[in-house]
């Protein structure tokens, strides 16, 4: 008789891993640390003071407190907090002052419209709520109108204070409010989305840099990272809080920074944020932003918002077709998966070939597969457009779309190439 | 740690793991590498709420059950089933032949007939002697079903190897 525990050790012992395995191990184990880097703070922050300054400009003509008027510049604008008194109350550079200049385009259309709009004869008093309109003409000339809609919202009217003159606007109340900018508008937050996702990706895809620190500082730094990015975008959307003051699009803007902002913070507390695995995180990233897209063609019924919305599905489509069946990249002559660096180096650079980091060997790429890509994005940009142009879509979101489906094809396409030994002839 | 100290101080009792498991040199292999290289990226993901080793074994336990899951998709039926490697199989495969070079296994043999379940409490218990309590953590199932398994497992041992005989319990 023998004992059970004994044998059984005794046996189990002879089960080792074989050398060669470990070795193996041990190479792979070397590529991974080579490619664990976390080294981007001051390209983050450089990126991050670029986006907001873009965001600046964005908001620049509906947030800008603005002094005094400068003589002989004609010039039209809102306020829509302050209240107009019978002492003449001028509205001052207060810090948190909700003055707005409009574009100065829109004194000629402030012109025109208030002639096309009727006068009314029976008296109305404007409500508790109204907007003070301060119109200054080239001779320095002040003229002040009060704007208010009626009890139900359905009409918007201006009383000009020097005559008591009441017009009844010309325009639609939805028109009214985007005119004055009481609201944003739909392209306006798209591009506010639009920043967001961008920022996010830009400061997440260069995180790949060569290792040089310990194992212990790149968490540490990466953790940092994550808590920068988290807290630039908390401060962005601080920034608009006081800013657009209205807090239903605040509170939009807010569910939409924190969504992309845990997002961020948990795929790179996550695992190693490699470039590839990023890039197929950003089908995430659209997603949000086409849902809050729709959302908003859903608040405006804008068909535009719509077109763009469209567009964002059919664009996470195709990233979702095209990532269920893609392939790794790997070199022809040894078969090692290549990075997403070399990858589009070679789709994009100058050189003609690039050379394989693991054997040496040059690589090629294979036109074919550029010419199918080539084609499948003319196609479904021609779709878009056309159809954009049949239903009489604003070119700016024409525009817009075509500019982000450039963004994401120079992104993703390094990601479904094909690399040849040699540089076969285009047919 | 770097690579090198992690492949020497838990690769073989991976493997051992992992073999138990799938019962496939060639996949305990690479179950074995996947774990490794997964902690080795993911390091900061370790809390320290138990010991490095139980970690691994957790790890490589469910590693090595999505790989049986896998092994077992629904799909596969549609094509050739793969052959389970069996000790006293003669299936021709370097991994199969490297691994059986040294085995003398009757006991590993017997224990390797055992169903999966069973398997890796016979392993946890008398070759890297955890107690059932540790074991029920590490295979995240009750105290009271891994004594019952323990116990239908030696009783199937009993029938299966009539020369051994078992320890009091520990």
């Amino acid at each position: 008789m023998k004992n059970f525990k004994q044998s059984f050790q005794r046996e189990m012992n002879q089960y080792k891993m074989s050398e060669q395995a470990k070795e193996r191990m041990i190479q792979k184990g070397k590529k991974e640390r080579r490619k664990v880097i976390y080294k981007p703070l001051l390209l983050t922050a450089c990126m991050m003071v670029v986006f907001a300054g873009i965001l600046l400009m964005i908001f620049q003509q509906q947030t800008t407190r603005v002094g005094q008027a400068e003589d002989g510049i004609q010039s039209i604008r809102i306020d829509t907090e302050a209240r107009y008194e019978e002492d003449g109350t001028t509205l001052t550079n207060r810090w948190f002052s909700s003055e707005r200049e409009l574009s100065s385009s829109k004194f000629e259309a402030f012109q025109k419209k208030l002639k096309a709009s009727p006068v009314i004869k029976k008296e109305i008093e404007p409500p508790s709520l109204y907007y003070v309109v301060e119109v200054t003409k080239e001779n320095n000339e002040v003229e002040t109108f009060l704007l208010f809609s009626n009890d139900e919202d359905t009409q918007y009217y201006v009383k000009e204070l020097d005559t008591d003159k009441i017009y009844k606007w010309a325009d639609s109340v939805e028109e009214t409010e985007l005119f004055f900018k009481l609201k944003p508008s739909v392209m306006e937050i798209a591009l506010i989305a639009f920043i967001f996702c961008m920022t996010t990706l830009f400061s997440t895809l260069f995180i790949e840099k060569e290792k040089k620190e310990s194992y212990e500082y790149q968490n540490k730094v990466k953790n940092i990272f994550g808590k920068i990015i988290l807290f630039l975008n908390l401060l962005l959307a601080g920034y608009i809080y006081l800013k657009t003051q209205n807090i239903f699009y605040c509170v939009l803007i807010g569910i939409f920074v924190s969504i992309i902002g845990t997002f961020n913070k948990n795929h790179i507390r996550m695992s190693r944020p490699n470039a590839m695995k990023l890039l197929e995180g950003t089908k995430d990233i659209l997603g949000y932003t086409y849902a809050f897209t729709i959302f908003i063609f859903i608040l405006y019924r804008n068909q535009n918002a719509l077109y763009v919305g469209i567009a964002f599905i059919v664009l996470s489509f195709i990233l979702w077709l095209v990532m269920k069946n893609r392939e790794e990249v790997t070199c022809p002559h040894c078969d090692e998966v290549l990075d997403y660096r070399t990858a589009w180096k070679l789709q994009w650079g100058m050189k003609k070939y690039q050379t394989c980091e693991y054997c040496a060997q040059p690589i090629y790429l294979n036109k074919r597969r550029i010419d199918l890509q080539s084609f499948l994005l003319s196609l479904v940009l021609g779709a878009l457009s056309i159809g954009a142009n049949l239903y009489g879509i604003h070119i700016a979101y024409i525009i817009g779309v075509i500019i982000v489906y450039m963004i994401y094809f120079i992104l993703f396409s390094p990601l479904f190439i094909r690399v040849d030994k040699e540089d076969k002839p285009l047919w | 740690m770097t690579m090198e100290e992690l492949i020497e101080a838990y690769a073989d009792y991976c493997y051992r793991v992992a073999f138990i498991y799938v019962k496939d040199c060639g996949a305990a292999e690479e179950i074995v590498q996947d774990v490794l290289l997964a902690h080795y990226r993911n390091e900061h993901a370790f809390e320290q709420r138990a010991s490095l080793k139980t970690y691994l074994a957790k790890i490589t336990v469910h590693k090595s059950q999505d790989y049986l899951r896998k092994k077992k998709g629904k799909w596969r039926i549609f094509f050739t089933k793969e052959k389970e490697v069996d000790i006293g199989d003669s299936t021709i495969n370097p991994a199969n032949l490297y691994g059986r070079k040294e085995r003398n296994g009757e006991v590993v043999d017997a224990v390797l007939q055992l169903d999966e379940k069973y398997r890796a409490i016979i392993l946890f218990h008398y070759f890297e002697e955890y107690t059932l309590a540790e074991i029920s953590e590490i295979l995240s199932i009750p105290l009271n079903t891994v004594k019952t398994r323990h116990q239908r497992a030696k009783q199937q041992l009993k029938q299966s190897l009539k020369e051994v005989y078992f320890d009091e319990e520990f």
